[in-house]
């Protein structure tokens, strides 16, 4: 029994490790199968781990509520949402009553309208609140202390000054003839920001990205030869 | 040397025939149709030579002749024919009796629908009868309309099977011969009005040296790959070939296309054109054969296989020797104190492990940090809240904080429910976690894994609470934000090491030093070429092993 | 606009400045806000499961297509689920070891095709393009080998080494600045395009009716 506990993920991972480690070098149609029906076996796991999240979310609320917690209320305000909106697409009920369209999820159906007028706006706006964000972000980079810091705050201004018009502007009232050399523009931030990006700063990634792949085939190697197990937990 | 001998010829060919060469086609010499190595058979290469001038206006097409034996592949067998032929007609039956209903009531309702607008701009007191009129019609239009949808599906569903369904067999077949009855040639589509571009240069799809993974083709050789061709699709033109309804579109294009298949020889033929000018050079058969290995991709192979030696074999020595240095990590170091401060305030602590799936390495990574945080929060006694995105992470980090309390002898002190499930949604998620950092406040917030843009929203609400922050990912376009925002940062590889060490496990930290060597080889790799480089720019021996093939 | 249009426009408006209320500081209406998205967002999230991966690739293949291969994920699933149950929960390791060792598997060859080869590729360049661009691939040359002295680990950062890993940190900072000035102007972007949803379809289309 033990065996089973213990060894047989093991084998399971180097198997499944080493297959389709493997099935990249081959080109046949049955490599690419193999590898599409993996894909699609992995969203049939995940499709039944989403149950299980679903559940740990629901007992959150539930306990919650039932404890009477502070702020329980909205607790029920989730619950609430979820189970409408659950519903409206997995029930198949007609809503005509209601003025919707009869087909559930499709683009007129009470499903797509709650996920159209609610979820969408709800979304972007937190994505556009990232705006504000960012304006406190900059201001505590202001507050640099160290080199290292400075630099990345030069960096930041200059590549913000270069992407608006102002850098185009400052660009062509400071250009002078130079003799041989042409006209030249002696503030040029535009210049400067398509530098920083692709010299210094693409040059830099690639350095940790470098590292990085180094560190994932390291920890794909583990997984596969079974010396990195913290994912199976442990006990028997 | 081929190109001063093609030169010559060139040159003869212009001398013997003045004033021939520039109005004439040019025309394609030592035509080769080859199987395509590293590839699973189904693409056929042609390549030729140039002879004459090519110009802008020089079209060229590699035609495939749809012979009796394509047909062949895709045919039925008595039986499925025979049941086929039985469902459509029973189709037809049952269609037969709810189509012009729903029809009618559609345009009713279409009609209705218009006095309705007429009806509410003029404010008309039976604008509410109309209304009342136009739903019930609309109804009776969405209840066939629903009965028509499940009979197709039905349909679909008997005579389609997966992948090699013979409904689409069937289909096929009745393609190619209307296809076949309209011209035996057609053109493979992936060459299709294939055109010099703006320098006069042909799109010569071998250009990348080694794109044969083997010898790299002549420089002027044109090469094409041919892997698919299209055929005409009978239902758009004599309008009832399938069942389907009209009004849907089960995607009805005028071609389809269709792949070669390996093992099977096609006749092809090549088509050189210059307005109505045209000539024709027939090629004969060609096969494409199965590769079993990608040539092309040895030097991955190198690579991924020399690394993996390299790991392996120090976590062995590691074995051996576990007492290993290894550089301090300032923000590793932080850990134990934002733990310790956690516990004197009596606040939890926020780990999140990013918001990608386990299939992520760097989520992976985070959770083993996960696993070693725990232990240390089971000693300190604080609370360890972890929300997750992905309900395959959660599982994962629910076992392993589990395990984490039961190494530490507090089996007791874990909760299941502190580890808990959010939603998929990114912008939801952030918004429930920040929520937790505003109402909770926690003392210690670790952002450890794959981030995208919220990770602004995630660190900033945190440092507003006052949280100790440390972050650790590799997603480089949110490490700006982590930087300037958490208090410490793992940058990158850091995030890898940072299980080994927190752990100082041997094996670990063994993989660890693999890496260093890693880097070691890439380091030098890069210096002896960057000194050739600088001796001689075509000396690039050490290049020609990482340029992707 | 019919009716339900114009309530659609001034549900997502409300909801709109309910999560801009976040700005301000944690109130009632953020909380309303992020619980109603917090649910919205999982029972969407339980109809995509079920509608996408459940129906086609599991009752859909099993009974229609005649697939039996997806009972094998299905069951590896159902061992994720016996997590409940505390006897067999170590059954659920067999689905973690095939999920996890399959994209291990699946990752080697792919971080080496679509990020190393590229990478290092593009870092060897020939000195022949005159010289600014030399004068380039000398500066990349010194990042990328700078950058991977900071992340040895098996030296300490003192020293000679201490002083190459400092360069290499300051490469990283420039890098990291220069995103970070990039991302700005993307951002503010996408605050106008709220702006505008709040001032163009309900103030001006839903409330002023211009």
């Amino acid at each position: 029994m033990l065996f089973f506990k213990r060894q047989w993920p093991i084998i399971i991972a180097f198997v499944m490790g080493i297959v389709m480690w493997a099935r990249f070098y081959i080109p046949t149609e049955q490599s690419q199968t193999l590898q599409d029906e993996f894909m699609r076996w992995a969203r049939i796991l995940f499709g039944f781990a989403a149950m299980l999240g679903i559940l740990s979310l629901l007992h959150h609320h539930w306990n919650k509520i039932k404890l009477k917690r502070p702020g329980f209320g909205f607790s029920v305000v989730t619950l609430v949402a979820f189970v409408i909106m659950a519903l409206t697409g997995l029930l198949p009920v007609s809503w005509t009553w209601l003025g919707f369209a009869d087909n559930l999820r499709s683009s007129n159906g009470p499903h797509m309208y709650l996920f159209e007028h609610m979820f969408v706006p709800m979304q972007a706006t937190m994505f556009s609140v990232l705006a504000f964000f960012i304006a406190s972000a900059a201001f505590r980079a202001f507050r640099a202390r160290s080199i290292e810091a400075t630099a990345l705050l030069i960096a930041g201004c200059v590549i913000m000054i270069g992407r608006v018009p102002v850098g185009d502007w400052l660009a062509s009232v400071t250009t002078v003839e130079m003799g041989s050399w042409g006209a030249r523009s002696l503030i040029n931030f535009p210049y400067v920001t398509d530098w920083l990006l692709n010299i210094p700063n693409a040059a830099a990634q690639r350095g940790i990205i470098l590292g990085v792949i180094l560190s994932q085939i390291a920890i794909s190697v583990r997984i596969i030869f079974g010396i990195e197990r913290t994912y199976m937990g442990g006990g028997d | 040397m081929r190109s001063y001998v093609l030169l010559l010829g060139l040159l003869t060919f212009m001398l013997v025939v003045p004033g021939m060469a520039a109005a004439a086609l040019p025309v394609p010499t030592e035509i080769e149709v080859i199987d395509v190595p590293n590839d699973d058979g189904a693409s056929l290469g042609v390549l030729w030579f140039w002879r004459g001038e090519t110009s802008e206006d020089t079209r060229v097409t590699i035609e495939i002749e749809v012979a009796r034996d394509i047909i062949d592949e895709y045919a039925l067998t008595v039986d499925e024919a025979d049941k086929l032929q039985r469902e459509r007609e029973a189709l037809r039956g049952k269609l037969e009796s709810i189509l012009p209903a729903m029809y009618e009531a559609l345009q009713a309702a279409g009609e209705i629908q218009a006095r309705l607008q007429v009806a509410e701009a003029n404010k008309d007191p039976d604008t509410n009868q109309i209304r009342r009129e136009y739903w019930s019609r609309q109804r009776e239009y969405n209840r066939l309309h629903a009965q028509r949808e499940k009979l197709w599906e039905g349909f679909l569903s008997r005579t389609t099977t997966h992948k090699t369904g013979y409904l689409d067999r069937q289909q096929t077949a009745d393609y190619i011969v209307a296809t076949l009855n309209n011209s035996p040639w057609v053109a493979c589509s992936d060459v299709e009005d294939a055109k010099v571009d703006m320098d006069g240069n042909w799109p010569t799809k071998g250009e990348q040296t080694g794109y044969f993974g083997q010898d790299p083709p002549e420089a002027d050789k044109v090469f094409y790959k041919v892997s698919s061709f299209r055929v005409l699709n009978p239902a758009k033109f004599a309008g009832t070939f399938t069942d389907a309804p009209d009004d849907i579109d089960y995607s009805a294009p005028e071609k389809i296309q269709l792949k070669l298949h390996p093992n099977t020889a096609y006749n092809l033929r090549l088509v050189v054109s210059e307005g109505d000018e045209q000539a024709i050079y027939e090629l004969g058969g060609g096969t494409g054969r199965v590769n079993f290995f990608n040539v092309s991709l040895v030097n991955n192979l190198i690579f991924a296989v020399g690394f993996g030696i390299i790991i392996l074999v120090a976590i062995m020595l590691a074995r051996r020797n576990p007492n290993m240095f290894i550089r301090r990590i300032s923000g590793l170091e932080a850990v134990d104190e934002a733990i310790g401060r956690a516990t004197e305030m009596g606040k939890p602590v926020l780990y999140l492990c990013g918001l990608d799936p386990l299939s992520t390495l760097s989520t992976l990574a985070a959770i083993n940090i996960l696993g070693r945080v725990a232990r240390r929060i089971a000693d300190y006694d604080s609370d360890l809240v972890v929300p997750q995105r992905d309900p395959v992470v959660l599982t994962v980090a629910q076992e392993v904080v589990r395990e984490a309390y039961i190494d530490q002898g507090r089996p007791d002190a874990y909760k299941e429910d502190n580890i808990f499930f959010v939603t998929d949604d990114q912008f939801s998620f952030t918004a429930t976690t920040c929520a937790i950092m505003m109402r909770d406040k926690p003392a210690a917030n670790f952002f450890m894994g794959y981030y995208y843009a919220e990770s602004l929203l995630l660190a900033e609400t945190g440092a507003a609470t006052g949280a100790i922050q440390i972050a650790g990912t590799d997603a480089l376009h949110q490490l700006p934000f982590f930087i300037t925002t958490c208090d410490y940062t793992l940058i990158g590889e850091e995030l890898y090491a940072a299980s080994a060490y927190l752990s100082r496990e041997p094996l670990l930290l063994g993989s660890l030093k693999g890496q260093d060597l890693g880097k070691a080889l890439i380091m030098l790799l890069i210096v002896v070429q960057s000194l050739l480089f600088a001796i001689n720019a075509d000396w690039n021996w050490l290049k020609m092993l990482v340029e992707p093939l | 606009m019919t009716i339900g249009e114009i309530i659609g426009v001034w549900l997502a408006a409300g909801l709109t400045l309910m999560m801009f209320s976040f700005i301000y500081r944690d109130n009632a209406f953020f909380k309303l806000g992020e619980h109603l998205y917090l649910g919205i967002s999982v029972g969407y999230f339980v109809n995509i499961q079920y509608h996408q991966v459940l129906v086609p690739d599991v009752i859909r293949a099993i009974r229609v297509e005649h697939d039996f291969w997806v009972i094998i994920p299905s069951l590896l699933g159902i061992f994720i689920l016996l997590r409940l149950v505390p006897s067999v929960a170590w059954l659920s390791r067999m689905s973690f070891a095939f999920y996890i060792g399959g994209f291990a598997g699946v990752a080697i060859p792919n971080v080496i095709h679509g990020y190393f080869l590229p990478q290092l590729a593009e870092t060897l360049r020939p000195f022949n393009a005159g010289l600014g661009n030399n004068l380039n691939q000398i500066v990349i040359l010194l990042a990328v080998f700078t950058v991977l002295i900071f992340f040895f680990f098996s030296l300490e950062h003192k020293r000679i080494v201490g002083g190459i890993s400092r360069i290499g940190l300051f490469f990283i900072m420039i890098s990291f600045g220069a995103s970070f000035g990039y991302t700005v102007m993307a951002r503010i972007s996408l605050l106008i395009g709220r702006f505008q949803f709040l001032l163009d379809d309900w103030i001006r289309q839903t409330i002023l009716r211009l």
